[in-house]
């Protein structure tokens, strides 16, 4: 009866009672561990929406200026919130400096450089991804 | 049978001495005459023993003789006679040099060096006497009294043994130490009499020894200078030294040199040439002595600045730069340049020599004829850049930074070109050779970057190095890295470290974001989020948490989404520290402890016992070491006790209560504890070098596709054809490197300097 | 203007390169010949396996501006005593090459090696080899550079 009771190993509402137990059940295992603090170290990334093998989200870079997502386009120093990612309704993504510098072309006659449908920028469905 | 004519002319001959001697006196009064005088005048230039009585002799009467002498034309006969007289009179002479000689070459250990100046100033002194005895007197004439000095001389010069030499020197040395040490008892008086030096004078020594009394001054010096200077770095010298030539030595010098000056300015007139030969030999002797010692005074430095003025200014004297540089390279290539010493040491040698010679010469021609070994040789150790990278880094604590504090922090300076428009311009001095830069008055921390070629090697280091501080930092305060990175972007320029300025913003943009997600949903896990592409790269060692951390991770990267929508967060699991707190039935132990020690205990909360291969299963790809060295460190907490029943397999069982394994514990953390030392600290960030070694790999197939496609190539085309590769920043002799490694491995061969692919 | 989005150009230069090194990566048939600078590269390109450019090597010449990726760069064969163009319908005798990529339908997205292989397939899938129509006449008016061209782009687009 300890032996499952002990096993559940859980929260510590009854941790008296369990220590009582454990007084006497010598081969039960009473260890707790506890984190305090965590010092964590994380990379952040783009969530393009595609992931690799591993489910972790792709690695890829510009098609215009061909630096990855999360380094930055040449135009900016510091990557992230300052050198944002642009999502079109055709699913291609781009830096937004990229993109909008192209688009500023004539050349470019608002068209996305992937599949040179018209560019439209997606509204992005965070929530969707995450429920 | 003699002819009449011959007859008429043997007698007008003598008819002629005879007038001459007779000088037109009635009968032959006149030759009687003559002949007295010839009689007092012979008798008074005898030559006599030094023990016989003074004749006393009637000055009148001599004067007279020699008169009449003169008139009958008859000095040149006297004077034959007076030198015939004295040859036969010169054993009295050659006994005494004799007996002097002998004592003197008596060989006895306790005869001191006075004591031989003693015996052979005594002889000098009684020399001079016998000089008086004989001589005939300035009155008659100066034809006698000269030739009466060569003879003398000339004699004297004859019997002298050769060992005379050494012994007058020895003599000679001892007066000039009674100037510069003054009277001691131990100085004898025969050196001390003042007749001793005009006695040199009257025997011809002072001349016939000239080049023995520079050599006794300048042995002198010498000893002088190494007894005062040696080791003395601290104050300067070369004008003491010169204090004391002229308060000492020049007296002692007016003696042989300024013999016969009738006023002090014509005695320094004499003195002059002479004078100037002997500073020379004190500067000459100061530079030698400071030469053999620069190793030594560069490690002194700052305290042996005064010794380099003064090497400066013998150097100015004496040209002897060359031997300065010979002799540093050649200690330095001994005592420094060897694999025993710490590279930290070696560039503080460097430093300390970059400024010494500075100092000695501020073109900079020697620092860069010696610097150039050490250079080269810093150039070829793997750990120079990082001891320099440190070294930049202020860390407020070590003082022993190579950077002086005090020196102002200025942007790198690149050798320059020479400026002919400049007005300050100066040819480069004759001895730079053809490959000296001018390095016009650039810093040191300049100096030692352009060790290298290029200053990208420094910011890579930089990178790594300001890595490692950031992610040690728990308590947030970045104030420090701060400080250090604007420093550094003054030295290197902001656009190399605009990586790091990244880093740095992420470290701040970390707390700030954590800062909003603990007001989501508070979480023990406070994360620093790094921008990948803008930090050095991580060992990949993605471990597996399980149980509550893995839920830790994933619930604040939930959060962390929520915040920042379009963003997610990629766990460096196996990076950071965790501080847990242990409960155990009769304990609780509390540590900090890297991911994967706490991942290891974390699964002993499900089960007591595991093997290592169970628990590296259920973390992911662990090297075997790594994964011990974790568990040993719950061992030594006494949280684990390793078992083993015979088999291979290594399993851990977890101490539930202290107490009941009491006796088997220690032994266990002792032998677990040298097993511990075995494995290997494990840097996270990767070094420059692991990561080169890494991109190297990447190169080989350039290589290897190159070698395929072209035969066989030597190692410069390979270099010139790799530059076309993204990023390939290494310097020929590391690809040589390299490419050796590949050749040990097998992969190529090289032959006649042509690399090929083994096939 | 655009001179920070060289390294985009030169990050394509190493990949070339790294590909040219590497058998099993490179594009058959497609050499890099030269490039000293971040403006004129040269390429040579051949056509492998049965086509009517059998055993024939052309130049492509290919320049850039500082707009590339923007604005496509000015593509055209080589013509010199050595190297001739291809007879192809819309290879003009003078080198320029009429393909819509290189104008209109230029992307950033595309690349140099891009636009090697479109060329190179373009000259592949060539059914007959005869000259553009008015060749004559483009070539006597028609500007150095093709990119001042504004070309008609007719038949199979390319």
């Amino acid at each position: 009866m300890s032996r499952t009771q002990t096993q559940t190993n859980a929260s510590c509402v009854y941790g008296v009672w369990y220590s009582l137990l454990f007084c006497f059940s010598n081969n039960s295992r009473s260890m707790k561990v506890i984190v305090k603090q965590w010092h964590a170290i994380a990379q952040w990334q783009w969530d393009t929406g595609k992931t690799d093998e591993n489910g972790d989200p792709e690695e890829d870079v510009c098609g215009i200026c061909r630096v990855p997502f999360e380094g930055c386009c040449p135009t900016c120093k510091v990557p992230g919130d300052d050198c944002p990612l642009i999502w079109g309704e055709c699913s291609h993504v781009f830096h937004m400096h990229c993109l909008l510098k192209w688009i500023g072309t004539a050349a470019s006659k608002q068209q996305c450089p992937m599949d040179r449908r018209l560019w439209v920028t997606a509204e992005r469905k965070v929530a969707a991804s995450h429920s | 049978m003699a002819s009449e004519a011959l007859r008429n002319q043997v007698a007008a001959k003598w008819q002629d001495s005879f007038n001459r001697l007779n000088r037109g006196s009635q009968g032959i009064s006149g030759l009687m005459d003559f002949s007295k005088a010839w009689a007092v005048a012979a008798d008074f230039l005898r030559p006599r023993d030094l023990g016989a009585p003074p004749k006393d002799f009637n000055t009148h009467e001599v004067r007279g003789a020699f008169d009449v002498l003169m008139q009958c034309r008859m000095l040149p006969m006297l004077l034959e006679s007076f030198v015939e007289d004295m040859r036969r009179n010169q054993h009295l002479i050659t006994n005494d040099v004799m007996r002097f000689m002998a004592e003197y070459e008596v060989p006895t250990d306790s005869k001191k060096a006075s004591g031989e100046a003693d015996v052979i100033g005594r002889l000098v002194l009684l020399l001079a006497d016998w000089y008086f005895a004989w001589a005939p007197g300035g009155e008659l004439g100066h034809t006698i009294s000269s030739a009466y000095i060569v003879n003398f001389q000339t004699h004297i010069f004859s019997v002298l043994p050769s060992t005379f030499a050494g012994g007058f020197k020895k003599l000679l040395a001892a007066t000039l130490s009674l100037f510069t040490r003054g009277t001691t008892p131990e100085i004898p008086a025969s050196v001390q009499d003042p007749k001793l030096w005009p006695s040199f004078e009257l025997l011809g020594l002072a001349d016939r020894y000239e080049s023995l009394i520079a050599s006794v001054c300048y042995e002198h010096i010498e000893v002088h200078v190494l007894e005062t200077c040696t080791g003395k770095w601290d104050e300067p010298m070369l004008g003491q030294l010169r204090e004391w030539m002229a308060d000492k030595v020049v007296p002692w010098m007016l003696l042989p040199y300024a013999r016969g000056a009738k006023t002090p300015e014509e005695a320094r007139t004499m003195l002059q040439g002479v004078g100037s030969r002997f500073d020379f030999h004190v500067c000459k002797t100061l530079c030698d002595l400071r030469t053999k010692e620069m190793f030594d005074i560069v490690i002194d430095y700052p305290d042996s600045i005064p010794s380099l003025h003064d090497l400066k200014e013998c150097l100015q004297r004496v040209d002897q730069r060359s031997q300065l540089v010979q002799t540093l390279r050649k200690a330095n290539k001994k005592r420094l340049l060897h694999p025993g010493a710490d590279t930290k040491d070696i560039l503080t040698q460097y430093v300390s020599l970059i400024r010494c010679l500075r100092i000695i010469d501020p073109p900079g021609v020697l620092l860069f004829k010696v610097a150039d070994p050490i250079r080269r040789y810093l150039r070829d150790r793997p750990d120079t850049i990082r001891c320099i990278v440190a070294s930049l880094v202020v860390d407020g604590e070590s003082g022993d930074s190579l950077v002086d504090q005090d020196e102002p922090i200025q942007p790198l300076q690149t050798a320059q070109v020479d400026d002919y428009t400049d007005p300050n311009w100066e040819p480069e001095p004759i001895d730079a050779g053809p490959d000296f830069r001018v390095n016009k008055p650039s810093d040191v921390v300049s100096t030692l970057v352009s060790i290298y070629d290029s200053k990208d090697l420094f910011v890579k280091e930089l990178q790594v190095l300001l890595a490692q501080r950031l992610l040690a930092v728990t308590d947030g305060n970045y104030e420090k890295e701060r400080r250090n990175l604007e420093i550094l972007k003054i030295r290197f320029g902001e656009a190399p470290l605009q990586v790091c300025e990244v880093m740095l913003k992420d470290m701040t943009d970390s707390k700030r974001i954590d800062q909003h997600v603990q007001f989501q949903s508070s979480s023990v896990m406070h994360p620093t989020i790094i921008s990948r592409h803008f930090w050095p790269q991580f060992q990949a060692a993605k471990i597996l948490l399980p149980g509550q951390l893995h839920e830790i991770q994933e619930s604040y990267a939930r959060e962390f989404t929520t915040f920042k929508p379009d963003k997610k967060l990629r766990w460096l699991s196996h990076l950071g520290s965790i501080r847990l707190e242990i409960q155990l039935q009769d304990r609780t132990i509390s540590a900090d402890v890297p991911p994967l020690e706490a991942a290891f205990i974390e699964l002993f909360s499900e089960k007591d016992v595991w093997t290592v291969g169970d628990l590296v299963a259920r973390v992911g790809p662990v090297e075997r070491p790594a994964a011990l060295k974790a568990l040993l460190a719950w061992v030594n907490r006494g949280v684990l006790r390793e078992e083993s029943d015979g088999a291979d397999v290594q399993r851990f069982r977890l101490l539930e209560s202290a107490s009941t394994d009491a006796e088997a514990a220690p032994v266990r953390m002792a032998t677990t504890g040298s097993r511990a030392t075995l494995v290997e600290e494990q840097p996270t960030v990767l070094t420059v070098q692991q990561q080169q070694a890494g991109q190297m790999e990447v190169y080989w197939k350039f290589i290897e596709g190159m070698l395929m496609n072209l035969g066989g190539l030597p190692l410069d085309r390979i270099q010139t054809m790799l530059k076309f590769a993204p990023g390939y920043d290494r310097t020929v002799d590391q690809l040589g490197g390299f490419m050796d490694a590949a050749r040990r491995e097998g992969l190529v061969n090289v032959k006649d300097g042509i690399w090929r692919l083994n096939r | 203007m655009s001179v920070v989005y060289s390294r985009r150009l030169k990050k394509e230069l190493q990949e070339i390169q790294i590909e040219q090194a590497d058998p099993a990566k490179r594009a058959a048939g497609i050499q890099l010949l030269q490039a000293e600078d971040l403006k004129t590269w040269y390429f040579s390109i051949e056509v492998l396996g049965e086509s009517l450019y059998k055993n024939e090597v052309f130049h492509l010449m290919v320049r850039f501006d500082p707009e590339y990726p923007f604005k496509s760069p000015a593509v055209q064969f080589v013509v010199s005593d050595k190297v001739k163009p291809p007879v192809h319908p819309h290879v003009y005798t003078n080198g320029h090459i009429c393909a819509s990529i290189l104008g209109d339908d230029w992307s950033p997205t595309l690349s140099v090696m891009a636009i090697c292989i479109t060329i190179q397939s373009m000259l592949a899938s060539c059914k007959k080899k005869e000259l553009p129509e008015g060749n004559d006449d483009y070539v006597r008016t028609a500007p150095d550079n093709p990119k001042k061209t504004r070309f008609v782009y007719h038949g199979d687009s390319v």
